[in-house]
């Protein structure tokens, strides 16, 4: 790579705030407005410093209201702006669904093409910092039902960076998923890198024994598993979805048929999940080529729960992913 | 027959007193009970195969002269 | 009408897979015929029959796993005969289902498991699997599934691809006897309380003797130190009985039957005990036959399911290449395993002389809920006994 000698270290979080950054400096129909955003610096803190650089009339703090503050950016990028909206969490991303569906959605088609809703509403989800059953829930899989939106969620430090730009270029009303596991990630990237597609699953990790289809914080916890097994002789391979509407059914068919076994891991609920979409197009493309049923590991259906060691217990980890693989690939040797 | 047709032959008779093991392994000079792990039952099982199908009759006190493929094939060449 | 029964081989085997039929609907059958051939942790076991009548029907096809107590066929006519070796009451007989680790005596078989009835027709296939069959002509109706819940797999297809399907996974897995051995040896060691004795015993009489028998004796009828071993052993628990059956429901149960389970070391790695039926009962000749059956047939897998079903005591021998001596580890729920280690020539008194004796460490590990020391070096006393007198035994 010739980038290499210009590769800095990093975070997630800091990724995001980059992009923001650039973003705003690039274009001056950017703006970014959401609760705490400013003063505060935002809840995981991930626009801090900004209010400073940029000044209120592009660092917006807003009302506790998120119908309000979310009709807003949708008034607001019909308007020809390209507003940046944050979310604390997706559970109160609830509380702005008739703006996100109803409107946001909807309008393009409404009004024929006449108008676009350049909106980009970003969001945390996903459990793991204990914050309970108001504030770690994985609801991404809901938004991907609705047509008319882009669901993206970017798990590397690189699709942090470079999804935002994307997505303020895409007409279309794009959610992006933040899991709060992955703020503090660490890693390197380089000083000048650019925007990525949102669409296309990338095979992270390739291999031959089985395809565990994943993405956000999972993604990180099935390459783990799948370095366990591959001490063991099973070669996981391991799909990064990044896009959750639209699905890259090419790269998750091309993968399956290649290995004959999914596994779909999903921190959300299994019933009605994002993961029985994938299910079902597993089955319905990939048949003929399956050795084995696919198999999902989904949160446990309950309400995420407060205590460390139950909350842990509620959503996929590491040994549990393994665990479902060996299920899948060696039936017979999980007890020998 | 030469010493190495005698063997092959042995060779065939140890793999059908012993088809757990991989006789195409087994060299002229293992020694069977070390070597090759062959119990005190299973030599004898050897010992019986060869006199019905080699006709060699070796007495308890000549183990010692049979105890590899090639110690073998000389003790029927000699007998 | 009669049921025949997936057969407890042991205290540690809770289900077992049909891998081979070898008698059809219709077929008569005779008491003693071996009907199918069943796998388990421990390998492959041919199942014999202990009635005669005719094969009605066969229920389990060839590759499906059942439970201990499943009806795997049904015979009709059937005349009820006693087993040859009259499996004793302690053990579970396949009607009932008991294996002392597990459920309580069945009255009723337990029903092949919850998911809907399989057919031979239909197997359980992976639609990969279904598609590179067909492709390759390989015909999957008895075939065994290695994927998940036994389905058949790309793999269990190509494997059989262009080799005739008979008893495909017979055989034995080293990694599921580790397992089964583990299981039996940790639940031996968790609830036996095990004590141990030992006595040398003087080898030099028994050696001479078979020495001057085999001189005398055609290849085919030599004897060895093994046969004796057994014998003796036999005859010293006739004696000492209490040291000869199994601990179950917390309470002795003895066998007035003596079944030597002859410990076996499989090269593949991995040990079975299979029985020497009335083992007291036979002449030396006969149990030296007895002796290289059952190796012969631990090394092929033809191991019957009647010789795991019931050992009233086990005898582990390290050969002469072994070690001094052993202190076994009782297998679960028998009472004892007496160990021979190797045969060594050693400094010994006789008459008030040091003389150069051929020496056998005998042990004893027993069961102190069934017995106690004075009882146990009886047992190790009589064995000593009998093998000083190698012409009576």
């Amino acid at each position: 790579m010739t980038g290499a000698q210009e590769r800095q270290k990093t975070t997630y979080r800091e990724a995001i705030r980059q992009a923001i950054r650039e973003a705003l400096k690039r274009d001056d129909r950017v703006f970014l407005m959401g609760e705490d955003v400013g003063r505060y610096g935002g809840c995981y803190a991930v626009t801090k410093g900004l209010l400073q650089e940029f000044g209120e009339e592009r660092i917006r703090d807003t009302p506790l209201s998120e119908s309000a503050f979310v009709g807003a950016g949708i008034g607001a990028a019909m308007a020809g702006m390209r507003p940046i909206v944050e979310i604390m969490t997706v559970n109160f991303s609830l509380l702005a669904l008739d703006q996100i569906v109803n409107n946001a959605a909807t309008i393009p088609h409404m009004s024929g093409g006449q108008f676009a809703v350049p909106l980009v509403i970003r969001m945390a989800t996903g459990a793991g910092r204990q914050l309970a059953a108001q504030h770690s829930h994985s609801l991404e899989g809901w938004y991907a039902h609705i047509p008319g939106l882009k669901v993206v969620a970017p798990a590397t430090l690189a699709d942090a960076r470079g999804m935002l730009w994307s997505a303020l270029l895409d007409p279309n009303p794009v959610l992006i998923f933040e899991h709060v596991n992955l703020y503090n990630m660490e890693g390197e990237l380089e000083a000048d890198a650019g925007p990525v597609p949102l669409a296309g699953a990338v095979v992270r990790r390739p291999g031959r024994d089985l395809s565990v289809i994943t993405y956000g914080a999972s993604l990180h916890k099935s390459l783990a598993a799948a370095e366990q097994l591959a001490a063991t002789g099973i070669e996981a391979e391991v799909i990064d979805l990044r896009s959750l509407r639209p699905l890259d059914d090419e790269a998750i068919i091309a993968s399956v048929a290649r290995t004959r076994r999914a596994l779909i891991v999903d921190e959300g609920w299994r019933s009605g999940g994002i993961s029985a979409e994938i299910c079902a197009r597993v089955a319905e493309q990939a048949f003929y080529d399956l050795d084995a049923p696919p198999a999902r590991l989904c949160g446990a259906e309950v309400p995420i729960p407060y205590p460390k060691h139950l909350e842990d217990a509620a959503i996929p980890q590491v040994d549990t992913i393994r665990a479902a693989a060996l299920e899948l690939v060696r039936p017979q040797g999980r007890t020998a | 027959m030469s010493d190495a047709e005698t063997i092959a032959r042995l060779r065939t008779i140890l793999g059908g007193i012993a088809p757990d093991l991989d006789v195409a392994t087994v060299a002229p000079d293992d020694d069977l009970r070390n070597d090759i792990g062959l119990d005190s039952m299973d030599f004898l099982n050897f010992v019986i195969a060869a006199h019905e199908q080699l006709g060699v009759t070796v007495p308890e006190a000549d183990y010692g002269k049979v105890s590899s493929l090639l110690k073998f094939a000389r003790y029927i060449a000699a007998h | 009408m009669s049921d025949f029964l997936m057969p407890s081989l042991g205290a540690d085997m809770d289900k077992g897979t049909v891998v081979e039929w070898l008698k059809k609907p219709g077929d008569h059958i005779e008491r003693g015929d071996v009907l199918a051939v069943v796998e388990t942790q421990k390998g492959a076991f041919e199942i014999e029959v202990f009635e005669q009548g005719v094969l009605s029907e066969i229920l389990v096809p060839v590759g499906t796993e059942v439970p201990v107590g499943a009806v795997l066929a049904r015979i009709d006519g059937m005349v009820a005969a006693k087993a040859p070796a009259g499996p004793p009451p302690a053990v579970a007989p396949p009607a009932t289902a008991a294996s002392p680790a597990a459920a309580p005596p069945a009255t009723r078989p337990i029903p092949p498991r919850r998911e809907a009835p399989r057919s031979a027709e239909r197997p359980r296939i992976s639609p990969a699997a279904a598609r590179r069959a067909a492709e390759l002509g390989v015909d999957v109706r008895g075939l065994g599934g290695s994927g998940p819940g036994g389905a058949i797999t790309i793999a269990d297809v190509e494997a059989v691809a262009g080799a005739p399907i008979v008893a495909p996974r017979r055989g034995f897995d080293p990694a599921a006897m580790r397992q089964a051995i583990a299981t039996a040896m940790a639940r031996s060691k968790r609830e036996i309380p095990h004590y141990y004795l030992s006595l040398p015993i003087d080898l030099g009489r028994a050696t001479e003797w078979l020495a001057e028998e085999n001189a005398r004796r055609d290849v085919g009828r030599r004897l060895l130190p093994a046969a004796l071993l057994l014998k003796a052993v036999a005859l010293a628990l006739r004696e000492v009985p209490q040291l000869n059956g199994f601990w179950i429901d917390d309470a002795p149960k003895l066998s007035s039957a003596i079944h030597v389970g002859w410990a076996i070391s499989l090269r593949g790695g991995g040990l079975m005990a299979p029985a020497i039926h009335d083992a007291d009962r036979l002449t030396l000749d006969q149990a030296m036959a007895a002796l290289r059956d059952l190796v012969t047939r631990a090394r092929t897998a033809r191991i019957r399911g009647s010789e795991m079903m019931n050992p009233t005591v086990t005898v582990t021998s390290l050969g002469e290449r072994g070690a001094d001596s052993v202190l076994g580890v009782i297998y679960p729920p028998q009472l004892a395993i007496v160990g021979f280690g190797a045969p060594r020539m050693a400094a010994s008194i006789v008459d008030g002389e040091i003389r150069q004796r051929p020496m056998v460490q005998a042990t004893l590990a027993a069961d102190h809920r069934a017995s106690d020391g004075a009882g146990g070096s009886r047992l190790l006393a009589a064995i000593d006994r009998h093998l000083q007198k190698p012409e009576t035994l």
